[in-house]
């Protein structure tokens, strides 16, 4: 088991839980589960309440967890189409026909001649 | 003709030469051929200069220097503002040269400077009225500037192409076009065809907008569509596929549209209109999918759509929420890789938006999978922008201090794990270069200088911190620290002090304050200031009146201050406090051996054994206190065994054989008992050493283990400084015959390695001083 496993969810807890909480939680799964009768169970268990016993050890636990991105509560529509004849487009499409496009104007060019 | 030679350097124009000195004739000539060489040579930047500088001498440069300058303009790297200086400054040069004038003309009205550049083209179509394409660039200066401009004064320009501009001037006038024309050739398509070689296409571009401005959005939309397939110049064939969307959008099928407005943008359009419209339709797409729960579509959509309007808040959400769901699926099945380059993704997203939720959960969750990937150097790199969301002021908003603090240490430790300690102190160092006043910064340079063993740069920035916040509560609390890491209590009680005046509840600082002060408190009990050391026990008591330890601190300078009862009453106190602890009656029991009060130290071990659960190791450390109080041991042997001790009665050896006696008696066949009794008598720094007190233990450790070659070693390292020689040897070889049966050939070479010391005159001295020699390490076995 690594470090990165929730250990909430092995005591079936909301990661807001107080540490009153998780000693509840603890030692009613302990309960549940006692180490004569299902040792494997009570090893996990055991792992999961150690990683959230302190306060100290519960920092590192909770900065070691994967969290989850809130989902958008609220999803706004973006604005609605335009669908007008802009003549930015009608002078852009009448200025592709002309000299204001091109960049090549070497028949323009003169020798000098001195 | 040749192209202009582009050179790789910056144009530089020389200094203006305003007023020229007269330059002499043949200097002058000298200019003139220089230039000319420059000009041949593509060298336009050294041509302009020479004629500048001879032009005041020699007139007739101006046209050789007018073209120099026109070319250069023409450049295909020169800037926009040069272009336009260079123009003006042919056109000053030769004024009757109409190239320059058009040139000038194209340059203006492309910048939009619509009545400079209607000024030109008349001034160049006036010199040349018939130049190809100018009479249509001007006329269309004229409609931009305005669309009902007369245009019959425009020299050059024919009846013909006068009724071609009509359509174009109708569409910027917002007149709509008179009838449908898709099928007949407009006046239009006749002025266009001298710039293309298709007519139809210039032609059904025209009467399509035509008919979407006049809102026949069906029919504009066959006729725009018939324009495909023939060629247009590339930004007008991105308009008609733009608005071919736009018809396609108002007769319903915006599924084409979007397809329509994708071609468009891959052709090169880039208007705010166009990325509206294709931002809407993915997102409502985007938001569709969401509400419908496919978050992995939706983020699809959604980063498609950003793609175009970049930075788009709710689109944003969406993408992010979905990345995040698809990485967390991608971690179930143990997938890290794919995980990473998903928060990876949605941190680039968050980065690139306002208006958004904390970017803290996916940097969190990037730093865990880098971690996981043991990319430690991009795992340090998140967990620092996790470091940079932290609010300045305090709030309710984000994790709490003791939560940063991790952070902050997790960066440098993953830092060290790259190898690359002194990355974030680089890294801390950029970030308060460019904000000196960012103490949390600071405090992050602090953390990685005490990483990287820089303890006194550390304290230095701990310092300027100060300087600019003496109030600083962190500062000033690791500043305390490095003092009492150093041993320099008061000191760090002189900072505690500042912070309890600011927050006297602060748990840290009152914990800490207590420790220095029972560190300085010892430290004088050592010193025999008895009175010094009662007063800073009393005042750690007032900081964690819990602390039991102060109490026994206390106790001990009553006993040695002769104060028994007030040394009794500070243990009372210790016990109200741990009544179960192990250790507080193990040191209280070890304060009365020191006093030699046997009556006392016997009620302890009674109170202990009645109310804790005693252990072998605490009959072990109690027993060897009573052995240190008791007789001197024998000196080492420096030249040979220990001397056999003197035979006399010795109360305090024969209550710590007793405690040692318990320790076994709670648990008999523990070959660990015996061996920590072992080891704690043979170890060569403590007063306890005594190797004939550990003969018996070590006998029976061989008895309970005979098949442990360790124990045989043991056994025979404690026979031989006892200067049983022969016996010791016996046992080694016994031991290394054992350990080489069973395989452990580095065993069978260290028993053996101590069988040939054994006898050695200095084998006592070579054993005590072990340690410092590296040999006989008892852990070993």
């Amino acid at each position: 088991m690594d470090e990165y496993y929730d250990p909430y969810a092995v005591l079936g807890l909301d990661r807001t839980a107080t540490l009153d909480e998780i000693k509840q939680a603890y030692f009613a799964l302990v309960r549940e589960h006692p180490p004569e009768r299902d040792p494997e169970a009570f090893k996990h268990i055991r792992a999961a309440y150690d990683r959230l016993r302190t306060p100290d050890v519960r920092i590192e636990t909770d900065m070691l967890l994967l969290q989850v991105w809130p989902a958008p509560t609220r999803l706004r529509r973006l604005g609605s189409l335009d669908l007008t004849v802009h003549r930015e487009d009608i002078i852009a499409a009448a200025r592709a026909f002309s000299d204001l496009e091109r960049t090549d104007f070497r028949e323009d060019f003169r020798e000098v001649t001195l | 003709m040749s192209k202009p030679k582009r050179k790789s350097k910056k144009h530089k124009r020389p200094a203006p030469v305003t007023r020229p000195q007269p330059t002499p004739p043949s200097a002058a000539q000298a200019l003139k051929q220089q230039g000319l060489k420059a000009f041949r040579a593509g060298r336009l930047i050294e041509a302009i200069h020479h004629w500048e500088g001879g032009i005041r001498a020699d007139p007739g440069l101006a046209r050789a220097l007018a073209e120099a300058y026109f070319r250069r303009a023409l450049g295909y790297s020169t800037p926009p503002d040069q272009r336009l200086a260079d123009l003006r400054r042919a056109v000053q040069l030769a004024a009757d040269d109409p190239r320059y004038q058009y040139h000038l003309a194209l340059t203006l009205h492309r910048r939009g400077d619509l009545a400079g550049a209607l000024k030109a083209y008349q001034a160049a179509l006036a010199r040349d009225p018939k130049r190809r394409g100018a009479a249509f660039t001007a006329a269309l200066a004229a409609l931009e500037s305005n669309p009902r401009a007369d245009l019959r004064d425009l020299p050059g320009l024919t009846d013909q192409d006068r009724r071609a501009l009509a359509p174009l001037a109708a569409l910027l006038g917002g007149e709509p076009a008179a009838g449908s024309e898709a099928n007949r050739p407009s006046g239009l398509n006749g002025l266009l065809s001298h710039f293309t070689q298709s007519t139809a296409s210039s032609e059904t571009l025209w009467q399509g907008l035509a008919l979407l401005a006049r809102g026949e959005a069906a029919t504009a939309r066959r006729t725009l569509v018939t324009g495909s397939g023939t060629r247009l110049p590339p930004r007008a064939e991105a308009v008609r596929r733009y608005y071919a969307g736009v018809a396609a959008a108002q007769t319903g099928d915006l599924e084409k549209a979007a397809a329509e407005w994708q071609q468009a943008q891959v052709a090169g359009l880039d208007t705010p209109w166009l990325r509206n419209n294709l931002g809407a339709i993915y997102s409502e797409q985007a938001l569709a999918q969401a509400r419908a729960g496919d978050w992995s579509a939706a983020s699809s959509t959604a980063i498609k759509a950003l793609e175009v309007i970049p930075g788009n808040a709710t689109l944003t959400e969406i993408a992010v929420t979905g990345l995040d769901h698809r990485a967390h699926v991608a971690v179930a099945a143990g997938d890290w890789e794919t995980a990473a380059a998903h928060w990876s993704e949605a941190r680039e997203l968050l980065s690139a938006a306002t208006g958004v939720g904390s970017s803290r959960p996916i940097l969190q969750n990037l730093a865990i999978a880098c971690e996981h990937l043991k990319r430690w150097e991009a795992a340090a790199e998140a967990w620092r922008v996790l470091l940079r969301t932290r609010p300045r002021k305090k709030s309710g908003d984000g994790p709490p201090d003791a939560q940063w603090a991790w952070v902050r240490k997790r960066v440098i430790t993953d830092y060290r794990h790259a190898g690359r300690p002194d990355q974030a102190v680089a890294i801390f160092r950029q970030a308060i270069k460019s904000d000196p006043d960012d103490l949390d910064a600071r405090l992050q340079l602090v953390e990685a200088l005490l990483a990287n063993d820089q303890e006194g740069a550390a304290q230095n920035e701990l310092w300027r911190i100060l300087e600019r916040d003496p109030k600083h509560v962190e500062a000033l609390l690791r500043l305390a620290s490095l003092h009492m890491e150093r041993g320099e209590w008061y000191a760090a009680e002189q900072q505690l002090r500042k912070v309890l005046q600011q927050e006297p509840q602060h748990e840290t600082a009152r914990g800490q304050m207590a420790r220095a002060l029972i560190e300085r408190g010892r430290s004088h009990h050592r010193s025999g200031l008895l009175a010094n050391a009662r007063q800073a026990f009393q005042q750690a008591l007032t900081y964690t009146p819990d602390d039991y330890y102060a109490y026994i601190d206390l106790g001990r300078v009553d006993l040695d201050a002769d104060r028994f009862d007030d040394a009794r009453e500070d243990f009372e106190r210790a016990f109200a406090l741990a009544p179960d602890k192990l250790d507080a009656y193990g040191q209280i029991f070890r304060c009365w051996v020191i006093e030699k009060d046997m009556g006392e130290a016997r009620k302890i071990l009674t109170r202990a054994e009645t109310n804790a659960q005693l252990t072998p190791d605490f009959y072990i450390h109690a027993g060897l206190d009573c052995l240190v109080q008791g007789v001197a041991p024998p000196p080492p042997g420096l030249f040979g065994p220990a001397r056999p001790q003197p035979k006399r009665p010795d109360p305090w050896h024969d209550f710590g054989i007793e405690l040692l006696d318990r320790a076994i008696a709670l648990r008999p066949g523990d070959v660990g008992v015996y061996q920590h009794i072992v080891s704690d008598l043979l170890a060569p720094n403590r007063m306890t050493f005594r190797p004939d007190l550990a003969l018996p233990y070590a006998r029976r450790l061989v008895e309970i283990a005979p098949d442990d070659p360790g124990v045989w070693w043991t056994l025979g390292l404690v026979q031989g400084l006892n200067n049983q020689v022969s016996e010791a040897k016996e046992t080694l070889r016994r031991g290394a015959q054992l350990a080489r049966r069973q395989g452990n050939r580095e065993l069978e070479r260290n028993i053996m390695e101590t069988r040939q010391r054994v006898g050695d005159p200095l084998f006592s001295l070579a054993f005590t001083l072990g340690p410092l020699l590296g040999a006989f390490d008892l852990d070993e076995r």
